[in-house]
């Protein structure tokens, strides 16, 4: 895994509402190395998209407060100006979005958007610059790229269209490539298309992924170590193996109870867990998983920190021992 | 529509005669009266088809001038507003607000009235009006498309926010704004016509539809045609404008891609 690329030490992300503040991210530390695959898992609203945005500072900085630092190269990217931060933003850092069918602009020609992020970041001739859009429609598989660059959005299915933004979020070679979940919207096919593009681009230019999804099935194929997110904290972090082998916290535990396996026999019913994760306004006192967990005690209501049970193993919870 | 443009840009060559050439001999003709004057002649003997081509030529300029104005002022500013928001935005919409609840007419009369007449003083009081129409709309689109994912998408890989606004943003809410403008025109040749009926309007002798139909009124018992011709003009200008809105409206929407 080697040093560290990315560090997120402690940052919070809160909204002030009306209603009172929701606490969105409270207090999430991780690392990326170089040339690792980190995913982020977690159920709606755990604060996983929140908590990338706002390494890239793309949620408006009047809507919400960020706490704590991220530092990448040296620089925390939550005290830097805003044109360093453009500077950064698709040239060192990139970013995939959730949805393809609402993340290109459907009045600009595909080749426009992916060129567009090299023209502004590296200045060079919109020729080039072509040449290199091309490339990447090649690199990421779209067939008659030479073509296909010309054409629309709406001319594109939508995993390609995911591939094409794969493409514009490459085109300066970053060395973080945040995605947002950007497999939601396909079907397994290109599912796994895209992940195999994703691992083949990690090797060949050596960058690193931040992968944030709530599907397991793709954590298992193809991230490094895994967070595991709730209630806008990190439960559990450990090595994807690990993970999936001897989960620590209840609520990865219950997570990966609620899969199918292909090799179980038993015909008993997949577990759900019971529930609703708290209210980010009223934020518990407790552990934040207290209502929903079967393992509670006395103990719980004091919110519990996050301990290292291997040295690449943390989990946050009193009862790891007893499970 | 492309009829009356085509008259408007060629009235010179078109027209019999030219629109203040009088014939004191022949005022008063009805149509088909005398073999030169296919529509008849006005009070002061001038030749009513030939001023009816050069009202066109009128309307035309005074409604485009006035709408690529409106565009010019309401888009920039509109479009700031929507998308950065702030104390310009609720400084613009209040004027925005303020200008909507004005009566229009009387707005452009009190301007017309204090810099005088003449087409262009028309041409910068309706101006005036019109601008808030491309500005409301610009500010709403803008401020829909804002939150757009391709918008975050497009800051995601760094580009600038002048960049986003007018590369992103812009294009995307351009139709609804060319509906509104295209829709506009018609307004604004009703407005100048309805200036120039109030002696408000071009001097004398420039044909206006609605200063000749003003003119009429005194003789319009007997010489209809005087009346009816350049009110005629003035509803086939409007129709033809109106159709070229909707047909704009039919053509940039794409939920109507599919035709019944």
């Amino acid at each position: 895994m080697g040093e560290a690329l990315l560090e997120v030490e402690n940052l919070h992300v809160h909204f002030p509402t009306p209603d009172g503040v929701v606490q969105a991210v409270n207090g999430i530390s991780y690392s990326l190395g170089k040339k690792e695959i980190l995913a982020i898992v977690g159920e709606s609203g755990s604060g996983k998209s929140v908590g990338v945005l706002s390494l890239l500072r793309l949620i408006p900085a009047r809507d919400c407060k960020v706490q704590g630092s991220v530092n990448f190269e040296g620089q925390n990217l939550l005290k830097l100006s805003d044109p360093e931060m453009r500077e950064l933003r698709g040239n060192r850092i990139a970013m995939v979005f959730q949805d393809p069918m609402t993340s290109l602009n459907p009045v600009l020609r595909i080749g426009d958007q992916i060129q567009e992020s090299v023209i502004e970041h590296q200045g060079i001739s919109e020729k080039i610059a072509k040449s290199r859009a091309i490339e990447l429609l090649e690199l990421v598989g779209i067939p008659e790229a030479g073509k296909r660059y010309r054409h629309y959005p709406h001319q594109f299915s939508g995993g390609m269209r995911q591939r094409i933004m794969i493409a514009a979020g490459l085109a300066c070679e970053p060395s973080i490539l945040i995605a947002d979940e950007p497999t939601t919207a396909l079907d397994v096919t290109i599912q796994a298309q895209i992940i195999d593009l994703v691992k083949k681009l990690r090797r060949e230019i050596g960058m690193s992924v931040i992968w944030i999804t709530h599907d397991l099935g793709i954590v298992a194929g193809l991230a490094d170590r895994v967070a595991v997110m709730y209630a806008g904290k990190i439960v559990e972090f450990a090595p994807v193996d690990q993970l999936f082998k001897t989960p620590q916290h209840p609520y990865s535990r219950g997570l990966l109870n609620s899969l199918p396996r292909l090799d179980a026999r038993s015909e008993k019913p997949l577990e759900a867990i019971e529930g609703l994760p708290p209210n980010l306004i009223n934020y518990p006192a407790s552990c934040p998983f207290l209502e929903r967990c079967s393992y509670q005690t006395e103990q719980c209501q004091i919110p519990p920190e996050m301990r290292s049970i291997t040295t690449t193993h943390e989990v946050c919870c009193h009862h790891t021992e007893k499970l | 529509m492309g009829f009356i443009l085509f008259l408007a840009l060629f009235a010179d060559l078109l027209s019999p005669f030219a629109y203040d050439r009088v014939y004191f001999d022949r005022v008063l003709l009805m149509p088909f009266e005398h073999p030169e004057h296919p529509l008849g002649t006005d009070e002061v003997g001038r030749d009513y088809l030939s001023r009816l081509i050069y009202g066109a030529r009128t309307s035309m300029m005074v409604s485009l001038s006035v709408q690529m104005i409106a565009l010019m002022i309401g888009l920039p500013i509109g479009a700031l507003a929507g998308y950065f928001g702030g104390a310009f935005d609720f400084v613009i919409s209040r004027i925005i607000d303020i200008m909507t609840a004005f009566p229009a007419l009387l707005f452009t009369i009190l301007i017309i009235s204090v810099l005088g007449g003449g087409m262009p003083t028309i041409i910068v009081a309706l101006s005036i009006t019109s601008w808030i129409v491309i500005a409301r709309i610009t500010r709403a689109q803008i401020l829909t498309l804002r939150e757009q994912e391709y918008c975050t998408a497009a800051r995601g890989i760094g580009a600038s926010e002048w960049r986003i606004l007018f590369r992103h943003l812009l294009p995307n809410a351009m139709s609804p704004i060319l509906i509104a403008v295209s829709f506009g025109i018609p307004t604004v040749i009703f407005a100048e016509a309805g200036l120039s009926f109030l002696g408000l309007g071009v001097n004398d002798p420039i044909a206006s539809w609605g200063k000749m139909v003003g003119a009429s009124n005194a003789y319009v018992r007997v010489y209809w045609h005087l009346a009816l011709l350049p009110t005629l003009a003035i509803a086939l200008t409007m129709l033809g404008f109106s159709f070229l809105g909707d047909g704009l409206r039919d053509a940039l929407d794409p939920k109507q891609k599919i035709r019944v």
